[in-house]
């Protein structure tokens, strides 16, 4: 399995600074609400869920895209949008059960984490590991396979891309 | 001047009277005179606050401010500043807070809020982008700030940030403030009372503009630059683990708590069994923190099968546990969690309840004070005491107008007993703590108490003096300066030092950035505040610019309580800091510098003098004069020493 962003709620205390990195690595901005990881809100509960794209396999946006304008980047394994080809029908974002295909607003293009290369902004932000770029252990593997499979019937992550 | 990030560039005024919503621009100059937060309310206070207003009329403002580096990521880029005229003291000066919802107010595109009038029924102001409104909110009238809060985020949206008053505030009580996402609190002085008294509930704010910045390649380098050193601090781990429970030896057994209305300390072996870390931890759920801050102080406890947020928990420990003798750890938390839920202010409400039961006890007042009831301290004693406050019941009504109330109906005798200043309960006691810059600072805060007096690091003894002249060089302090400050150079003058410590926390508070706990202020400097304030802005301020900016914005500020009649005798230290204290084993505790001189009310009386002359100030009255606003740039503000002469 290749790296991808792991999450810890244990860990994360909910300072969005990685949401506020990673707007300000792809649009110049701080802003959360362009940023395309986060945990948005912060409930009066123990624990914050850090949310990020799992980076599926296979993945829906990128199977549902009528435009072909997701593909999975051959380096890093990250599912990711050429902007130019996309036409802005919202489909990967009405299928995506975690919400993490987004459409900035005042365009009409999805954004969606693509690892930043391999060296992603939000885990060089995240002091505590909220946030880390790892391979996803047996576990870990299990839980998300689980939860995309009771969310939208998919069997992700069976194996390498 | 062009000034390309960082400011929104304008505030909005909601006039809940006439229930009308303006926004207005704000001119470059303006915002790089004042720097933003704490300096820009001082300017604004100038220009919405009029003299002489009853701080519960209508006429009232509350000022809300977020410096240009709310909401950008540069890490601890998230304290907001409110200013007001406060119940408890009269003065006008400001309170910090962290939390969200300052960057929200930038990320919706504003770098202050002014809230002026009073809405006839409940309302609540809504920040949302471009639109501002009030909102009808009488259906969260009468509940707590954790319930209010929580139907708002239901009704408005989860990703809003509230600021929330509880039934304290709006019954009125001085000794309340607003609780920030139900846990940063916010308007110590009674900020809860005011928005009480303009029936205003809430303040809620969620923006999608977000900050620019000028620089963003330069930006960005020296944010994380910053954040390394963080990550290669070996200490950061631990302090987020204990979060301010990583103080508890020191406090414990270096300084002690203060216990039974500052004649005693308690006792330090009972404090371990009570509440020691290890205990701390079995109540801890987990770990919260400001935006952008990458150490986190912030608790999350487990508290009667759910969870309860607390903005510091040694400090809580210090109230409920040893002011008011609640000595079970469960029960402390319980306590705390009340106070939030009621929008109680811990800090006042212990110290004032401590100072009750002490003179009830002594024979100064009598059930006929009370009206037949018997105060006491411990859990049962301090939740029916809180209750009776929060709704203003019996002696409760009396403790709710704050100390300078309470004395009045109570008399000298329990004046003579009650450790305030300005109104305002004293945090340090400086007999326990050695008179720093953060125990003088009490004296001339405008608010009459700490902690914005100067850095924390200053509280922890036995530090050599050439780490004091370490942090002197750098926040930028000049030469000359250093010279009277060190004049002896084993030691530090302590009225001297506090002009700077105030404005270090002035420059930060005004900035947005870095906060005034030293496990965060260690990793800033004035030379990164000056290179990250040309990044984000676009603006080349020099350190000698950034400081004076400091200076005017204080002396702003302190104008706003001059014009008033606030002088050099309301800058007053306790009386029972001249009296020796009970410490363990028999010692007394007695008034010293930080290296062990005594201190007698002559010597206080001589730092003082020497801490307005370091100010460029009027010895005798303890206030600005012309020349110094003329140096400052501040010429439009001689009104207020003209105000002042009038009343004198």
């Amino acid at each position: 399995m290749s790296k991808t962003l792991l999450f810890n709620s244990k860990n994360c205390m909910g300072c969005k600074s990685c949401e506020l990195a990673c707007s300000f690595k792809k649009d110049k901005v701080f802003n959360p609400a362009r940023g395309r990881i986060g945990p948005s809100q912060l409930p009066h509960e123990a624990n914050v869920v850090p949310i990020g794209c799992w980076q599926c396999e296979p993945a829906i946006c990128l199977d549902s895209c009528p435009a072909g304008a997701i593909f999975r980047d051959e380096a890093t394994g990250a599912v990711t949008v050429d902007e130019k080809r996309c036409i802005g029908c919202k489909t990967c974002v009405t299928v995506c059960p975690l919400g993490n295909a987004r459409i900035v607003a005042g365009t009409s293009k999805m954004v969606k984490c693509d690892l930043c290369g391999g060296n992603p902004e939000c885990v060089q932000a995240c002091l505590p590991g909220g946030i880390v770029f790892d391979e996803p252990d047996e576990a870990m593997l299990v839980q998300r396979r689980t939860t995309m499979r009771e969310l939208i019937g998919l069997e992700i992550l069976k194996g390498g891309w | 001047m062009e000034i390309r990030g960082g400011y929104a560039g304008r505030y909005c005024v909601i006039d809940l009277s006439l229930s009308e919503v303006l926004t207005e621009p704000h001119d470059s100059a303006t915002l790089v005179k004042f720097l933003g937060g704490y300096g820009l309310n001082a300017y604004l206070a100038h220009k919405y606050l009029p003299v002489g207003v009853d701080p519960l009329a209508p006429e009232n403002v509350i000022i809300m401010g977020m410096g240009p580096f709310v909401g950008s990521g540069a890490p601890a880029s998230a304290k907001s500043v409110v200013t007001s005229k406060w119940p408890l003291s009269n003065s006008v000066s400001s309170g910090n807070t962290g939390g969200a919802f300052g960057a929200n107010v930038k990320w919706a595109g504003y770098d202050n809020v002014v809230i002026k009038g009073a809405a006839p029924e409940p309302v609540l102001i809504k920040i949302e982008d471009d639109s501002v409104e009030i909102c009808p909110a009488a259906k969260y009238w009468g509940q707590d700030i954790n319930q209010a809060t929580e139907a708002i985020l239901e009704d408005f949206g989860r990703d809003f940030s509230v600021v929330a008053m509880g039934p304290a505030g709006e019954n009125l009580v001085k000794i309340s403030v607003t609780l920030v996402d139900q846990m940063s609190t916010w308007g110590k002085g009674g900020l809860g009372a005011i928005m009480g008294s303009k029936k205003l509930k809430a303040v809620i704010a969620r923006g999608t503009a977000g900050v620019r910045v000028a620089d963003p390649e330069a930006f960005g380098k020296l944010s994380k630059q910053i954040l390394a050193k963080v990550r290669d601090n070996p200490s950061v781990a631990k302090w987020r683990e204990l979060g301010t429970m990583a103080g508890f030896d020191s406090w414990t057994n270096i300084t002690g708590f203060p216990y039974k209305n500052h004649s005693e300390v308690y006792p330090v072996d009972k404090a371990y069994a009570n509440w020691s870390p290890d205990k701390y931890l079995a109540f801890k759920a987990g770990r919260r923190c400001c935006p952008s801050c990458p150490v986190g102080c912030k608790d999350v406890l487990h508290h009667e099968g759910g969870i309860s947020f607390a903005s510091s928990l040694y400090g809580r420990v210090m109230n409920w546990g040893s002011r008011v003798d609640v000595a079970d750890f469960t029960q402390v938390i319980d306590c705390q969690d009340y106070a939030n839920r009621m929008g109680l202010d811990a800090h006042n409400f212990t110290s004032i309840a401590d100072w009750l039961v002490d003179i009830f006890e002594k024979g100064i007042i009598t059930t006929k004070d009370t009206g037949g009831y018997v105060p006491r301290l411990g859990y049962d004693g301090v939740k029916e005491l809180m209750r009776m406050v929060t709704n203003r019941e019996g002696v409760g009504a009396i403790l709710a107008g704050g100390f300078l109330e309470a004395v009045a109906a109570f008399g000298p005798a329990a004046a003579e007993q009650a450790v305030q200043i300005k109104g305002l309960e004293t945090l340090y006691d400086p007999r326990l703590t050695t008179m720093s810059t953060p125990d003088f600072s009490q004296i001339t805060n405008l608010r009459g108490e700490a902690p914005q007096g100067a850095t924390t690091s200053y509280n922890a003894l036995k530090r050599p003096v050439d780490e004091f002249k370490a942090w002197c060089q750098k926040t930028g302090m000049d030469q000359e300066t250093s010279e009277r400050v060190f004049a002896n150079p084993w030691e530090f003058n302590v009225g001297r030092l506090t002009r700077y410590g105030q404005e270090w926390s002035v420059l930060t508070n005004s900035l947005g950035l870095d906060c005034q706990r030293d496990r965060v202020d260690i990793f800033y400097d004035i030379k990164a505040f000056e290179a990250l304030y040309v990044a984000l802005t676009g603006v080349d301020l020099s350190i000698r610019e950034l400081r004076q900016a400091a200076e005017r914005s204080f002396n702003t500020l302190k104008l706003m309580s001059v014009r008033e009649g606030f002088d050099r005798k309301n800058d007053t230290p306790p009386k029972r800091w001249f009296e020796p204290i009970k410490k363990p084993y028999n010692e007394q505790g007695t008034l010293k510098t930080y290296y062990g001189r005594p201190l007698n009310e002559a010597d206080v009386a001589k730092y003082l003098d020497e801490y307005y002359e370091e100010r460029g100030w009027d010895k005798a009255k303890g206030i600005p004069t012309r020349g110094k606003l003329a140096e400052l740039g501040l010429e439009e503000y001689e009104y207020a020493l003209a105000s002042y002469e009038q009343q004198a």
